[in-house]
């Protein structure tokens, strides 16, 4: 981290390039972060299964994106 | 609509989310009466439809029907008190929304359900007289006011 710091104070491309890609990196993890929210099952009856259980509606997503 | 956070945290706290690819689960399709994607189904644990989403919405929109979605279901299990809260808070969150007018009709019904008092179908008809003029749910409620 303190080495980040050293190279970002740069003015210079290197320090630019730098700060970009972390820039980049944050960006993704952050994106991530929000679509791992959701945990997706494949399962319908299982997933049916627990709703007995636990009482919690079943979501059911029909998509044709890429997954 | 599911990377947005307030969606992303509605489903986790009230729903057990499955993701069914038409063509990895093309048996599914069937079952619950799919023909077209996307399709978001509401269902209990009989997999008994309480609630269906067609076609793309955008976030504000596609969060108010799963809230309206959820809001039926309470209603459908007699639970009126919750779900007038649901309905309400559609109608107040999202108030831009097509879910808000229908909400707000839903939320003066299950008023009216908990309570069996009258004024509060009349309160709904009155509502409507300043918002939400043009939608069907107006007219629905018109008969109140």
């Amino acid at each position: 981290m303190t080495g980040d710091r050293v190279i970002l104070s740069r003015e210079d491309g290197e320090g630019s390039q730098l700060r970009q890609q972390l820039r980049m990196r944050a960006f993704s993890e952050a994106v991530m972060a929000t679509e791992v929210a959701t945990q997706w099952t494949e399962d319908v009856d299982p997933a049916l299964a627990e709703s007995k259980k636990t009482k919690k509606l079943v979501l059911l997503d029909f998509t044709a994106a890429p997954m | 609509m599911y990377p947005e956070p307030r969606v992303a945290r509605f489903i986790n706290n009230n729903f057990i989310p499955v993701r069914l690819h038409v063509k990895k689960h093309p048996e599914a399709m069937p079952r619950f009466n799919v023909d077209w994607t996307p399709t978001v189904l509401i269902v209990d644990a009989d997999g008994k439809e309480l609630h269906r989403i067609e076609g793309f919405l955008p976030a504000d929109e596609f969060l108010g029907q799963l809230q309206l979605g959820f809001a039926h279901a309470q209603f459908t299990k007699k639970n009126f008190a919750e779900a007038e809260r649901h309905f309400r808070d559609v109608a107040e969150k999202l108030p831009g929304t097509d879910a808000a007018a229908e909400a707000t009709y839903w939320a003066g019904v299950s008023r009216y359900k908990a309570t069996n008092d009258a004024s509060a179908l009349k309160a709904t008809g009155q509502a409507f007289k300043d918002r939400y003029q043009n939608s069907v749910w107006a007219k629905k409620a018109s008969i109140w006011a």
